[in-house]
């Protein structure tokens, strides 16, 4: 197979091009003028400045984004284009960025920001409080609407000098909500925020990070630059091309078109031994816990000494392998937060123990009284329907056999339906009918507290008041970071009592980039937006 | 004809109302918040109030009904609303969308009727020959494989293997730097593949309803009458038979025309390309009821037209078609 080694791959090459036979194009080209027209062949920008020379990476994005939106509210622009005023490290503590410190009231409400003072707009303009204060007032127009907490409950601003500014809110407030780029006043203070997601600015956009845009091609790519003026020097890497492309990346990145691609586990085999590409895995978006919800309103299911043991009869770690998962990952029976899951603070789980979860089941009056390798209870077999997805992000087919088979070896017999993904929505989360299902939970309170996963209602059939207030005051008080981690560690001995949830793994992406590319790591620099400024090229034979 | 016109567009108006009414109520019925959206990513903490005034701003917190006279009443105005998604006017992405599919689609038709109809009439004037027999073969295979995983091989060969055609997309990173001609050149470059999976896979179909039709027309007494008369068999075949032969194919086009609009879904998702099926997709997986609708709205009123200008055009093939209330003998 031949490879275009992707760093080499120059932007005024046109081989591919010549290397299609003109004349017998021509009249083709000519009758397709006007449609080709329609699509604004001959309009384009003008204004391309010489693509950079030097280093450069491509970097897959799919097709499904709009630019425009993207850019806007979150995508390559909280990371590359424009700053935020803090970003997490691997242990989930803020670091300053635009701000280089910051102090709050003992009740969270007031926050003090101190920004630096050698961040610049790429067109030179200096970065102030004042553009701080302009963008949080323009995302919670009525017609923009940004949903963090951070901009919605603002009570007043004060700039008290041009690189400080208080922020008071009308409740307390975590940083956590804080992930918001900032934009230029003195570009955009005269433009309609009605029109806000159809602004020119988004594809054409001047920020203070560290990639300053360059150009950009509709629905086919934009064009970054290293920003010399970045206030932690210019990253390595000269130059950035996002490549709008297919969500099936694979083809891509073999073909030598992009550097980087996002891929689903499942891919990974494909890849084989390939020694050009690394394979990264990544804990920044872990918002979502996987895992099998057992619907409490099944008889086998009532019993929390059952689920202990159905828990205790899969081979989790296994089941991670089989599905292409780095070994590293924790197992947990626990919700946490991003800290704690960061910080590897979570307790102890349930071992793999299939002799146990037999000794349980014979307790909990479970036995295989007719010797056909099912338990039964008082006439009743110990046989129930798993619901799955059909695959995606979720746990699929392929997990639900290894299940089956795990709970076979322990007297339980499992069916397997597989599911679209909306039939799967209304069935878990809206109509409560199934038996177990491969399923998610977020792992934020006050999202939980939305799904009503354990409230009165209960799709899952389990409703535990004490857990259910335990959420609340996860929301109401969430904004101290300790106060937050001692509710979860409460929150921690109820899900471990009664394991409403068998959980399998954390919402995990995969990255695989060729090997040239230097900085990434697993679990936590493995997202090329997030971490670009800090990654460098390295020659490779 | 006028007023036969005038007559089916009057009777479509009831048909198109009663297709959107039932597909606003199964997609407003299907299971799924379309606010889910924003709870997706770690983005930090989302404001309940947020989500309940996006609600309250597309109108998700009134009753389906007054939801559906809304969008009724919106839709007459030429208003499409606001993407959930996007956070844009639907009628802007449309916008957007529209030449990128045309493009591909009216190609497609283009190269499905060049071959089609071609290999059609050449298996049926010689049938039972090999050439028949070959085509009517290739052209099974072809219309048994699927379309995804023709598309997917054929990456394969010639993009990953043989670097011949791109991978995807409609055109290269380095467009905005090609002369006119060049970037004409570029967008036929990236045509190439998505218009072949398209339009061969249509053309199998094609080529066998032609096949079948232009023999059927064959066997009739008045082309053995014009054979009788000396005519020559070119004449006979393209003059007498093949008119006539060609009223079932102009139903099949005039089926086709709500694809030239609606896309094709999977073609446009595995090469990357930003057309309406595309766009159809993704209103689908993320809920977004306004684009849903508005590309449902647009795929039934291209069906109803389609079958209008397919009647339309039974008169231009057949003289002994009118809609002026005689039939010409």
């Amino acid at each position: 197979m031949n490879y275009l080694p992707p760093g080499s791959y120059s932007m005024t090459d046109t081989s591919l091009h010549t290397s299609v036979p003109r004349t017998t194009l021509r009249r083709a080209a000519l009758a397709l003028s006007c449609l080709l027209a329609l699509a604004n062949v001959s309009c384009s920008p003008s204004s391309d400045r010489a693509p950079a020379q030097g280093s450069s990476i491509t970097l897959l994005k799919s097709s499904r984004i709009d630019e425009r939106t993207w850019s806007a509210f979150g995508g390559f622009g909280q990371y590359l284009v424009f700053l935020r005023l803090f970003r997490k490290d691997e242990t989930d503590e803020q670091q300053p960025r635009l701000a280089e410190r910051w102090e709050h009231s003992p009740d969270y409400r007031t926050w003090t920001f101190h920004l630096r003072r050698d961040v610049r707009w790429h067109d030179g303009v200096p970065t102030t409080a004042h553009d701080v204060k302009f963008t949080l007032e323009l995302l919670a127009h009525p017609a923009v609407l940004h949903p963090s907490a951070f901009v919605l409950n603002i009570e007043s601003i004060t700039v008290l000098d041009d690189f400080t500014l208080t922020i008071t809110y009308t409740r307390p407030m975590s940083l956590e909500s804080g992930s918001i780029a900032f934009y230029p006043k003195h570009l955009l203070e005269d433009l309609d925020p009605s029109e806000f997601f159809s602004w020119d600015f988004w594809t054409d956009p001047v920020g203070n990070g560290p990639y300053r845009y360059v150009r950009h091609v509709p629905k086919t790519m934009m064009e970054f630059e290293a920003n010399p003026d970045f206030y932690k020097g210019k990253p390595k890497i000269e130059r950035l091309v996002l490549k709008f492309g297919p969500d099936a990346g694979l083809l891509e990145l073999l073909s030598g078109n992009v550097d980087i691609v996002g891929i689903h586990p499942s891919q990974i085999p494909g890849l084989g031994e390939d020694p050009r590409f690394r394979v990264y895995y990544s804990e920044s978006n872990i918002t979502w816990a996987h895992g099998i919800f057992w619907n409490q309103r099944h008889p086998l299911f009532r019993d929390a000494v059952v689920r202990r043991a159905l828990t205790l009869a899969i081979n989790r770690r296994e089941l991670l392998q089989v599905l292409n998962y780095s070994p590293d990952l924790p197992i947990f029976d626990v919700i946490y937060t991003r800290r704690q899951y960061l910080q590897r603070q979570l307790p102890e789980p349930l071992p793999y123990d299939p002799e146990l979860a037999k000794q349980l089941l014979e307790a909990a009056g479970w036995q295989d009284e007719d010797g056909d390798g099912v338990r039964e209870r008082a006439g009743a077999e110990a046989r129930f329907t798993l619901i799955a997805h059909r695959g995606g992000t979720f746990l699929g087919e392929r997990a639900a056999v290894y299940v089956q088979d795990q709970l076979r070896r322990v007297g339980i017999r499992m069916d397997v339906q597989i599911l679209d993904g909306s039939v799967m929505t209304e069935r878990v989360r809206f109509a409560g009918e199934f038996d177990a299902a491969f399923y998610r939970t977020p792992r934020a309170a006050y999202r939980m507290l939305r799904w009503n996963l354990f409230g009165e209602g209960s799709r899952m059939g389990y409703h535990n008041p004490e857990l259910v207030r335990l959420l609340r005051e996860a929301v109401d008080m969430g904004a101290d970071p300790e106060v937050e981690d001692r509710i979860y560690r409460e929150l921690w001995d109820i899900f471990r009592a009664d394991l409403p949830i068998t959980f399998i793994r954390t919402q995990i992406g995969h990255v695989v980039a060729h090997r040239r590319i230097r900085g990434l790591s697993s679990p936590w620099r493995a997202e090329p937006n997030m971490n670009m400024e800090d990654l460098w090229l390295e020659d490779v034979p | 004809m006028g007023w036969y016109i005038l007559k089916r567009l009057l009777q479509a108006i009831p048909l198109l109302l009663g297709i959107i009414t039932v597909t606003f109520f199964i997609v407003r019925l299907a299971p799924g918040d379309p606010m889910d959206i924003y709870l997706e990513e770690d983005r930090g903490q989302i404001d309940p109030q947020a989500i309940e005034l996006l609600r309250q701003k597309y109108g998700l917190d009134q009753p389906i009904h007054i939801q559906y006279v809304k969008w009724v009443a919106n839709v007459a105005r030429g208003d499409l609303g606001e993407s959930f998604r996007y956070r844009r006017p639907v009628s802007q992405l449309l916008a957007e969308a529209i030449p990128y599919t045309l493009q591909l689609t009216i190609l497609a038709v283009v190269l499905d009727a060049l071959i089609g109809i071609t290999l059609g009439i050449i298996s049926a004037v010689k049938q039972y020959s090999v050439l028949d027999k070959i085509v009517t073969l290739g052209s099974l295979v072809i219309y048994a494989i699927p379309g995804f995983w023709l598309a997917l091989m054929l990456v394969l060969v010639f993009s990953v293997n043989l670097g011949w055609f791109p991978t995807s997309q409609t055109r290269s990173m380095d467009y905005g730097f090609l002369s006119f001609s060049g970037k004409v050149l570029d967008r036929l470059w990236h045509l190439v593949l998505p218009v072949f999976v398209l339009g061969v896979a249509s053309a199998a179909s094609t080529a066998r309803y032609m096949r079948n039709r232009l023999l059927e027309v064959l066997n009739e007494e008045y082309v053995l009458s014009a054979r009788a008369r000396g005519f020559r068999e070119r004449v006979v075949i393209l003059n007498h038979a093949l008119r006539n032969a060609l009223i079932p194919i102009i139903t099949i086009y005039g089926m086709k025309l709500p694809f030239l609009l609606g896309g094709a879904a999977i073609i446009e998702s595995i090469f990357a390309w930003p057309g309406m099926g595309r766009l159809a997709v993704e209103a689908v997986s993320g809920r977004d009821y306004p684009l849903l609708m508005a590309t449902i709205t647009m795929g039934a009123v291209m069906t109803v037209f389609g079958n209008l200008l397919a009647d339309l055009t039974y008169v231009w093939v057949d003289p002994r078609v009118s809609y002026e209330g005689k039939k010409q003998r």
